[in-house]
């Protein structure tokens, strides 16, 4: 019996993201995160309506690999940069892009765009440190990191104890959908994906501000091989509460 | 917003009304404090207010207006300018406008709220400073912020409106039909990217002769308000409050048979070329609310002419008398 068989496109590059060779270090999430988002804006659709605001670090040049229209913000300023743009025009998908270091930077922003519900998606990139600055500890770093501002690792007497961001922001009400998602693994890539769709779906209910911190590997500054640096965010991950932290 | 409407009132009220009509539907975010709180209140009153988390929030937020291709306004008092220098550096290299009005008020720190003229060297620095325009009366406010708009979106390049604060609580009356003309820039136009990211320094270099040449074209902008400077000989050089006190008292020195008249820069920064004004003056006298900062700026220009200086500091505000004595004692 002759039988039609079906061909089904299951996987491809998406169309979204540029041929340009990324400058990213090998094993860097950023790069991870890059082909996740631009697979989401594909699968939805959003292509021609979205903006992507980068916030100032590695991954400030995003827009050289995302094929949409984007802006390199000043340090601190991706999510008020963001807010003005979504002000000025509703139509758009407009989402805020940045490490955990610029995003403590510009945190006025942050609660303040919080605090009105303004409809942009805030994704956090959280590598434990400030990759741009040489591997500077951030206000996230783990207790016992060393990194190049710390070099006898994170203690709390002399720098603070870490910061948990996502907890940090679950009671501002204007931010109606927090999660907490990681890039170390195939399976939380493709979990992250469904969490960053749902974000943007979302912004086009206009259901208030979303937050997603995505943890990733920084594996030049963490002095790891890509595989240590995606096993020890694995350990971090795993002492944190993931998933959707708070949804409307 | 168009339309003929002539208000009578505080200058805040009609600032705040320029800001109405020339937003248009917009919104202007901001943080309010004094003495800027009356301005917000007025914005507030018409539905076009949002509140920040900080100025520099507020610097962001407009940034991010502004590179979406839509109009709206920052406004800072004293040191709360120094917030928003990051946003006025970005905002030259996307090539998009900027508008701050910045209230002048006695620094440094907190100092008062009283009226000062610290700020002119700082927003005047670096290679590309944003225009700078100055009114001398509440009457003339509303024109020139309509013509700071056309520029700063003409040129795609930051502007501050300064305004001294005695002037933002004088009265006066003016004219609210404002017409700017409709221009596009930043992400509503065809532009894919908005950075100021040039990694490799030929870029930067073609980047930064770019805005130079768009800055020489700036510069044939400026211009300067002359009064009575056909035959004056004794030049008296000021601008914001401390023009509207020096031209009355040029008025009443020219009752004296004094040869006096005075320059006014409209627009501070670029500075008009005032080369060739000072001929025939016999001294100049620079009326200013600092340590000197106007009297630094202009004196690149006077020649050889012999300088004097007459300042106020602290919140006060130079007195007409004062003036009109200090010249005829020094002729
Ligand atoms: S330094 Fe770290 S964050 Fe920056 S590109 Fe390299 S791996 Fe990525």
């Amino acid at each position: 019996m002759d039988e039609k068989r079906k061909i089904e496109k299951v996987y491809g590059f998406p169309e979204i993201l540029t041929e340009k060779k990324a400058h990213f270090c090998p094993g860097c999430s950023h790069g991870i995160m890059t082909k996740v988002i631009s697979e989401a804006i594909g699968e939805m659709g959003l292509e021609d309506s979205s903006i992507g605001v980068y916030g100032a670090g590695c991954a400030a040049i995003m827009y050289d690999y995302i094929n949409i229209k984007g802006v390199a913000a000043p340090p601190g300023g991706a999510v008020g940069i963001a807010t003005g743009i979504k002000s000025a025009g509703k139509g758009s998908l407009v989402f805020a892009y940045q490490g955990e270091g610029d995003l403590f930077y510009g945190l006025s922003s942050l609660i303040g765009a919080g605090v009105r519900g303004e409809g942009i998606t805030i994704i956090c990139e959280n590598n434990l440190n400030m990759g741009i600055s040489g591997g500077a500890m951030s206000p996230a770093t783990p207790v016992g990191v060393m990194t190049t501002t710390s070099p006898q690792g994170r203690h709390i007497a002399s720098y603070g104890a870490p910061v948990s961001i996502a907890e940090m922001l679950k009671d501002i009400k204007g931010i109606k959908y927090i999660a907490r998602c990681s890039t170390h693994s195939p399976g939380a890539v493709r979990k992250t994906k469904s969490i960053i769709k749902k974000a943007f779906e979302l912004q086009l209910y206009g259901e208030g501000t979303a937050f997603i911190e995505a943890l990733g590997m920084c594996p030049t500054n963490m002095h790891l091989t890509p595989v240590e640096a995606a096993l020890k965010i694995r350990e971090v991950y795993g002492e944190l509460q993931t998933g959707e932290i708070k949804h409307p | 917003m168009t339309g003929s409407m002539f208000m009578q009132g505080k200058a805040s009220a009609i600032l705040g009304e320029a800001i109405v009509r020339l937003v248009d539907n917009g919104r202007v975010y901001g943080f309010s404090h004094p003495p800027v709180n009356e301005i917000y209140e007025y914005i507030a009153k018409k539905g076009i207010f949002a509140p920040a988390f900080s100025i520099k929030e507020m610097a962001e937020i407009g940034l991010g207006i502004s590179t979406a291709g839509k109009r709206t306004f920052v406004i800072t008092s004293g040191t709360g300018i120094y917030d928003c220098m990051e946003a006025i550096s970005y905002a030259t290299s996307y090539e998009v406008p900027f508008l701050s009005i910045h209230i002048g008020k006695s620094i440094p720190g907190f100092g008062n709220p009283y009226p000062y003229q610290g700020d002119l060297e700082i927003l005047k620095a670096g290679d590309f400073p944003p225009i700078i325009f100055c009114p001398y009366m509440v009457d003339e406010i509303p024109f020139l912020l309509s013509q700071m708009v056309e520029l700063s979106e003409r040129y795609r390049h930051p502007a501050v409106f300064y305004l001294d604060s005695a002037l933002l609580n004088m009265t006066g009356g003016a004219d609210l039909n404002l017409k700017v003309p409709e221009a596009s820039w930043g992400l509503r136009t065809e532009k894919r990217v908005i950075s100021s990211i040039y990694l490799e320094v030929r870029d930067m270099e073609k980047r930064l002769s770019g805005l130079k040449e768009k800055y020489n074209l700036i510069r044939k902008e400026a211009r300067s308000h002359l009064y009575m400077m056909e035959d004056a000989e004794y030049v008296v050089v000021a601008y914001g409050i401390c023009a509207y006190i020096a031209k009355k008292a040029v008025d009443e020195l020219r009752l004296m048979d004094i040869k006096a008249g005075m320059i006014n820069p409209v627009i501070l920064s670029p500075l008009s070329d005032l080369n060739g004004q000072f001929v025939r003056a016999k001294k100049i006298y620079v009326v200013e609310m600092s340590n000197g900062q106007l009297y630094r700026y202009i004196k690149g220009y006077v020649g050889g002419v012999e300088m004097k200086t007459y300042n106020a500091y602290g919140g006060l505000i130079p007195d007409k008398g004062g003036l009109i004595d200090y010249i005829k004692g020094s002729l």
